[in-house]
């Protein structure tokens, strides 16, 4: 009887929406890569379609950021780091968390072993690359927990200073910059690495949002739009080579710079943060133990002044 | 057929062919090692200077174009200048070199003018107009970006990594980048950048000119490992070295990368991603800015020369032994054919037949050789046999004669045992063995009177026909001379003088002669050299008549020979031998002698004579133990039963 209830509602839900298709206007934060296989897949494999969206994605890089497309209503929902939305919401651009992703936090502090830093007080008077697109949320959190002097040197995207000796210490994503950084010639055993996760700040990163009133318009979109995404990249991550082949494919149809092997790193490494092995939550859900650690980390930075409720936060806590 | 099992050709084939192909192995194994190592030598010559030339002329070509950016730093440090003036001077620089297609100057904020943070006055050519630009604005915030930062952070020129042109189009570019100072207050301080836009395809182009055999090329990575040109042109700008390591899991290309990144040169093997089969690289750098060229060069399509040269090699030198198979196998079918016409021949010759007919053969070698001694044996057998036959059918009438001759001498000598069986005062048995067909000892028996028995024994020196004749005639002197009243050394005298006479083959007789008188017992004797008879008393006791030493018969006429006499007792018995008993000989050479003799004799005391003689010989051939016999061997027996008072 209760199966029989659960299958007539499922129809109902499907009927209901089928006739309609339905347009979705999505940006990433950043350029394309690996990091948004899902959607990828979502589009490829004809997954938005079937739950009848009609997904409009595009790109944000480090000239323009996600967060201001949403602001100015260009796009429907966005990716973007936790701690960037509640960074936002705190700016007064109310938006909302509809699927936390990420489950992890990928961020680490990478430096030069021959340099002779050991422990984070060793960073102390040196040169840190922080980007200045972003993201540079948890690497100041860090800084400021260990009373660390530093020289902040912002930098666009690319890590040829640090493969310079312009810096000391580079700001790295482990799924992106870090294994560039090997891919230019460096070995990992030349150098030292500061994972944030093992330093008390394992904040989740990538999530979807939209502003409150989107969601409010047609709550129903955003939900298929999660679920179809979370779906993409199970696909994604189940699906490797195929994934890698049509992330190559989008990434040179933009003229960006790409390659299998990282690639492929990078799509292995966002499946070890997204799937996050041995943590107790649901498929797109946000715990609000993360959220209230990223609150604390950003009231601790004195990022944030105005505290989002959780519940006003998140409106959508998927599976 | 030629190459059954253990046939000379096969044996010849087999050692010739082993000694063959380890000699030609080895001269091989040799030979391709050399050259191999030669062609090395001469490839990396060759790779170093292809690399260095081509690294020579991309320098030379950006060496030239680096001073411009430097030339306008330097001016824009010691002069004055106004927005005007810099215009100037950068559309000069953009106007006046093809290879640069945009320059920048690039201020730090607020340093050019108080109230303006962005100013980056940009020039850069469209066909052939030059345009300007303003770079910076928030969107474009120029400071944070490479060609910006990277030589305001190092404080060094700095060329960036490589890029596609901003219109999309498919030019290589890479941007120099200069930082200029300002003085102030004798305070040097960081102002902004000059940059130059280079075209890099002219690059591309003389890499990509590199052409090294068929499959062989040049690349370029920047300082990163960044691959600036390859003949794969889905690399460039994608990959680094060390992504390719990754993705084809090859560890020693990123080692390659690493030592390229660090500006060292080399010559090394590796395995090249695009090739199935090995390669040599020389890499070299672009000390200009870091770049590292490698020159890459197929294994296979290196040693091709080499491996051509080989096949051609292994080719003949297979069908080289291949023909020297056939060779050997023709050489030794034709030097065996004979050999085997021969082995028939032998068969035949074999059977007897001696007319068969041997192969043909005229050549001097050792065949022509085994030919000419095959023809010489079987004339030489032919004639042999023939010989063969005519002595065999010789030897078969000797043989014959000698039977006869035997059967004539056995004639002579009394035969008939026991010969007297009339009497019952002596009983008398003599045996005669001779060695050969026909012997030289004889014996002899008969009554010269009704009571007076004479009897002899000899042995006549040498043996076969010869002795047998003087045996004979000896027997025939002694039936003629010993008469009536005759004694014993008068007999001897005669037959002595008689054998003397025509004895040119100087032969010799000993001789022993008796005269027992029946009447009395009383023996008269003579012995000519011969063995001392032993007297067998009734008793027992064992007597060797003795007598002064003689010298036997037909040598010498010099002092008569003289009876003696000696007494035989009822019962005794007299025994006479030649040496041929004596000296009877066992396998060992062990002669039977004297004492052996005695003790025989010692065993007859209760028999006759014909079992005493038995009873010797029995003894005799259990000594010898049919070791052949090497004299004639006789025996006479005289057992005086009863004396005839």
């Amino acid at each position: 009887m209760k199966n029989l209830l659960k299958y007539l509602t499922i129809i109902l839900y499907c009927v209901s929406y089928a006739q309609e298709t339905k347009t979705v206007t999505f940006a990433t934060h950043w350029l394309p890569q690996a990091q948004f296989a899902g959607y990828y897949m979502a589009i490829e494999k004809g997954i938005y379609e079937k739950y009848n969206l009609d997904v409009d994605l595009i790109h944000t890089g480090p000239i323009f950021n996600a967060q201001n497309l949403l602001k100015d209503k260009k796009v429907d929902y966005a990716s973007m780091f936790l701690s960037t939305a509640i960074v936002q919401w705190s700016k007064d651009i109310k938006l909302i968390n509809i699927g936390q992703l990420s489950q992890r936090s990928a961020q680490l502090f990478v430096a030069k072993k021959n340099r002779g830093i050991k422990e984070p007080e060793d960073l102390n008077g040196l040169k840190v690359g922080i980007w200045k697109s972003g993201f540079e949320e948890i690497p100041f959190a860090f800084l400021k927990y260990y009373n660390l002097e530093v020289e902040i040197v912002p930098v666009a995207s690319t890590v040829t200073l640090f493969l310079l000796d312009g810096l000391d210490v580079m700001t790295t994503m482990w799924y992106n910059e870090y294994h560039r950084i090997l891919n230019s010639g460096i070995n990992e055993d030349e150098l030292v690495t500061f994972f944030f996760s093992d330093y008390n700040l394992d904040l989740p990163e990538d999530g979807i949002y939209c502003l409150k009133e989107t969601y409010l318009n047609d709550p129903e979109k955003a939900k298929l739009f999660v679920l179809a995404t979370l779906e993409g990249y199970e696909y994604a991550f189940n699906n490797m080579e195929e994934t890698v082949d049509v992330v190559l494919k989008r990434m040179r149809e933009q003229n960006i710079a790409a390659n299998r092997a990282h690639q492929s790193w990078m799509l292995n490494r966002i499946k070890d943060v997204f799937t996050a092995e041995g943590k107790q939550f649901k498929k797109g859900e946000l715990l609000q133990s993360d959220f209230d650690r990223a609150v604390q980390v950003l009231l601790d930075t004195e990022k944030i002044t105005v505290v989002p409720k959780f519940n006003e936060f998140i409106f959508f806590n998927a599976e | 057929m030629i190459f059954q099992k253990n046939t000379l050709a096969t044996k010849l084939s087999k050692y010739i062919l082993t000694v063959m192909i380890i000699m030609s192995v080895l001269i091989f194994g040799i030979f391709y090692y050399v050259s191999r190592n030669l062609i090395l030598e001469s490839v990396e010559e060759n790779a170093k200077n292809i690399t260095e030339k081509t690294v020579n002329k991309i320098e030379t070509i950006l060496h030239a174009t680096t001073k411009i950016p430097k030339n306008l730093a330097y001016v824009l440090e010691t002069t004055d200048f106004d927005e005007e003036r810099l215009y100037t001077l950068m559309e000069t620089v953009v106007k006046n070199n093809e290879e640069i297609y945009g320059s920048a100057v690039a201020f730090e904020p607020y340093s050019f003018k108080e109230d303006l943070y962005y100013y980056s006055p940009y020039m850069y050519r469209d066909s052939s107009k030059v345009h300007f630009v303003q770079l910076g604005n928030p969107d474009y915030e120029y400071f944070f970006w490479d060609w910006y930062q990277v030589p305001k952070l190092i404080n060094k020129p700095y060329w960036t990594e490589p890029y596609y042109d901003e219109g999309g189009g498919e030019i290589l570019m890479s941007t120099y980048s200069v930082p200029f100072y300002k003085y102030e207050n004798g305070e040097k301080k960081f102002w902004g950048i000059i940059t130059i836009d280079i075209d890099l395809e002219w690059l591309r182009e003389i890499v990509s000119s590199v052409k090294i055999f068929d499959s062989g090329f040049a690349f370029l990575i920047s300082k990163t490992g960044t691959i600036v040109t390859h003949p794969n042109n889905s690399f460039i700008m994608n990959e680094t070295i060390f992504s390719l390591a990754e993705e084809y899991h090859h560890e020693n290309l990123r080692e390659l990368g690493r030592s390229m990144i660090k500006g060292e040169s080399g010559f090394e093997h590796f395995r090249p991603i695009s090739f199935d089969e090995h390669g040599w690289i020389y890499y070299s750098p672009l000390e200009v800015n870091n770049w590292s060229l490698g020159v890459v060069f197929p294994e296979n399509e290196l040693y091709a020369g080499l491996y051509n040269l080989t096949i051609t090699l292994l080719s003949i030198g297979f069908f080289g032994l291949i023909i020297l198979l056939l060779v050997i196998a023709y050489v030794a079918k034709k030097l065996t054919d004979p050999l085997h016409t021969f082995a028939e021949a032998t068969k035949d010759i074999g059977t007897g037949n001696f007319d068969v007919k041997l192969p043909e053969i005229h050549s001097s070698d050792e065949i022509g050789n085994l030919h000419d001694s095959f023809q010489y044996m079987l004339e030489k057998l032919h004639h042999y046999i023939e010989d063969l036959k005519e002595t065999t059918s010789a030897k078969e009438k000797i043989e014959s004669e000698l039977r006869i001759a035997h059967e004539i001498q056995m004639g002579m000598i009394p035969k008939i045992f026991p010969p007297f069986p009339e009497r019952e005062d002596i009983d008398l048995h003599a045996v005669l063995q001779p060695a050969r067909e026909v012997g030289g000892d004889l014996y002899d028996f008969f009554f010269i009177e009704e009571n007076k028995l004479c009897f002899a024994i000899g042995d006549v020196s040498g043996k076969g026909v010869p002795a047998s004749l003087f045996m004979a005639v000896t027997i025939t002197l002694l039936r003629s001379k010993a008469i009536k009243n005759a004694s014993t050394g008068h007999i001897v005298d005669e037959i002595n003088r008689a054998l003397i006479k025509d004895n040119s083959s100087q032969m010799f007789v000993t001789f022993f002669i008796g005269i027992l008188d029946l009447r009395t017992g009383e023996v008269e004797y003579t012995n000519a050299g011969h063995n001392y008879p032993y007297i067998l008393k009734k008793s027992g006791e064992i007597v060797e008549l003795e007598s002064y030493p003689k010298m036997a018969m037909a040598l010498f006429d010099i002092k008569p020979y003289e009876s003696l006499k000696t007494k035989l007792e009822e019962g005794d018995k007299l025994i006479l031998y030649t040496d041929g008993v004596n000296e009877a000989m066992d396998a060992n050479n062990i002669p039977f002698d004297y004492e052996r003799f005695q003790e025989s004799i010692k065993k007859l005391n209760d028999k006759d004579s014909i079992r005493s003689t038995d009873s010797i010989l029995h003894d005799l051939g259990d000594f010898t133990k049919g070791a052949e016999q090497s004299d004639d061997i006789t025996m006479l027996v005289v057992n005086l039963k009863k004396i005839n008072k």
